[in-house]
């Protein structure tokens, strides 16, 4: 007794912790689809590349190796790979990877800069299979003209990218174009969306946007949008795209954002305190259909989560690694967790809404998964964030800028 | 004397095995998917080397003792038909 009234209580664990080496019920085998960093050399050295550490820090896998993951991947059922970088195209025995990947019965897609793309590389597209079984190849374009594009990139960067977008479009490829919103190209927006829907003719584009990640944390504050620009965005955003009637999407950035928002002010006028499948650390349904093999062999739940190793290709089993590996498990137990439960959003009216973010972004920020991301947060975005809150972010904000400058 | 006509699963279709629910076709270059129940699946793989109607409906009464030959050979048909032309080629000689 004595003992009891000496010391309190302990604080029970608002949640017990699952066993994190066992998978939610449910899970698949494996995953559906992976995507795969081919290399990691690059041609370019873009400002907001979120891939940038890893491309110093880590080496290339050889063909054989990347041979025996396509095979694994057969084997299992995968359906589909998309292939990145680095630039994919820097790799010589590109085409060489792509047969092994049709060989194993896969569909795939190429993120690509577009540069080095010529007339010679998409007639070797023709051999085989390669046409027929390519999703999308997606081209990357920040801006309406060299001024604006190649202030993220090198110079002469559009020229050449233009030229490999062009050249994809008239050769009838599926062609996408992903648009990063940042400092540099925030209000040259409605000139970039009439280049790609009007002049070149693509019937939709995508967008996101740059986050404090990779090389942008070494650019300070000329990359990440400040808020008012994000506030910007979102309603140009919006706009160009009742403009060109739904022809410009998004599932993060300013445009998702003000969907989102949009989604929120509609309910919340209606009196609802929240909406279906949120209210917990949900945003990410990623890691229950696919995972990511970086250019070295490593295996990660996400290419945007570089911290979290399930474990080497070669090294430790696929399969093994995508059910049991806590590093990709902690990532899918996260949507048991409410977002009451956080202290950034304990007192938030609008939890109920809300999915938290994006885990890397998070991940990013903080160096830990279980928390919100501010540029997705609405409290924030309705200025009725409590000011010490605030403060907390720019701070952590500061801190990172500083570890990362030399 | 008129050619026989025959069956194969495609080589480009993946398999993967469903549990008790049998299993799923996937055919990467129509990027298209069919669910084959357990006695599916079992025709599915004795397609791994060409085979007849009769083969089929042969396979299907050894597997399903009960299974009257007429019987038999009308779900063997229906079942290739199904199938026909993405997962399942044809041919004949």
């Amino acid at each position: 007794m004595e003992h009891a009234d000496s010391q309190p209580p302990p604080v029970p664990s608002p949640l017990p912790l699952p066993d994190l080496t066992v998978p939610p019920p449910g899970l698949r085998a494996f995953p559906k689809s992976l995507d795969l960093s081919i290399t990691g050399r690059c041609n370019l050295k873009c400002r907001y590349c979120f891939y940038a550490d890893e491309m110093a820090a880590l080496s290339d896998m050889p063909a054989a190796r990347w041979h025996a993951l396509f095979g694994e991947l057969g084997r299992l059922g995968v359906q589909h790979v998309c292939l990145s970088g680095g630039e994919v195209f820097t790799r010589p025995d590109l085409f060489e990877l792509i047969d092994g990947v049709i060989a194993n019965r896969m569909r795939y897609s190429i993120l690509t800069n577009g540069t080095l793309i010529t007339e010679e590389t998409l007639k070797a597209f023709d051999v085989g299979k390669r046409r027929q079984r390519m999703d999308s190849i997606q081209v990357s374009i920040d801006g309406s003209c060299a001024e604006i594009h190649d202030q993220s990139r090198p110079p002469r960067s559009f020229d050449r990218t233009m030229r490999g977008l062009r050249l994809l479009k008239k050769a009838k490829f599926p062609v996408t174009v992903r648009v990063t919103v940042n400092r540099a190209n925030v209000n040259d927006l409605p000139n970039t969306a009439r280049l790609l829907l009007e002049d070149v003719g693509l019937s939709s584009f995508s967008t996101n946007e740059a986050d404090q990640m990779g090389s942008a944390r070494c650019y300070g504050d000329s990359v990440v949008l400040t808020r008012d620009e994000r506030l910007r965005a979102m309603k140009t955003l919006s706009s160009l795209n009742k403009r060109y009637k739904g022809r410009i999407s998004a599932t993060a950035g300013p445009l998702s954002l003000a969907q989102h928002f949009a989604e929120i002010e509609g309910r919340l006028a209606k009196g609802e305190t929240g909406m279906p499948g949120r209210g917990t650390l949900c945003s990410c349904g990623g890691v229950f259909s696919k995972m990511a093999v970086l250019h070295d062999g490593t295996m990660l739940p996400c290419n945007m989560l570089p911290k979290l190793v399930m474990g080497v290709f070669g090294h430790q089993s696929l399969v093994e690694a995508w059910r049991n590996s806590p590093a990709i498990n902690v990532v899918r137990y996260r949507r048991q967790i409410q977002l009451s439960s956080i202290p950034e959003c304990r007192d938030c009216p609008y939890t109920g809404f809300c999915a938290g973010g994006c885990p890397g972004s998070v991940m990013a920020k903080y160096g830990r998964l279980n928390a919100r991301d501010p540029l997705v947060c609405y409290r924030i975005f309705k200025g009725e964030e409590p000011e010490e809150q605030v403060k907390v972010e720019v701070k952590v904000k500061k801190m990172e800028r500083s570890e990362s400058q030399p | 004397m008129s050619a026989v006509k025959w069956f194969q699963a495609n080589p480009d279709v993946s398999c993967v095995d469903e549990g008790e629910d049998g299993a799923l076709l996937y055919n990467p270059d129509k990027d298209d998917t069919v669910l084959l129940n357990p006695s599916g699946r079992a025709i599915w793989s004795f397609l791994a080397s060409p085979r007849t109607l009769d083969d089929i409906t042969g396979h299907m009464m050894a597997v399903y003792p009960g299974v009257a030959r007429k019987q038999a050979a009308q779900d063997a048909d229906k079942f290739v038909q199904s199938l026909l032309p993405d997962f399942v080629t044809e041919g004949t000689g």
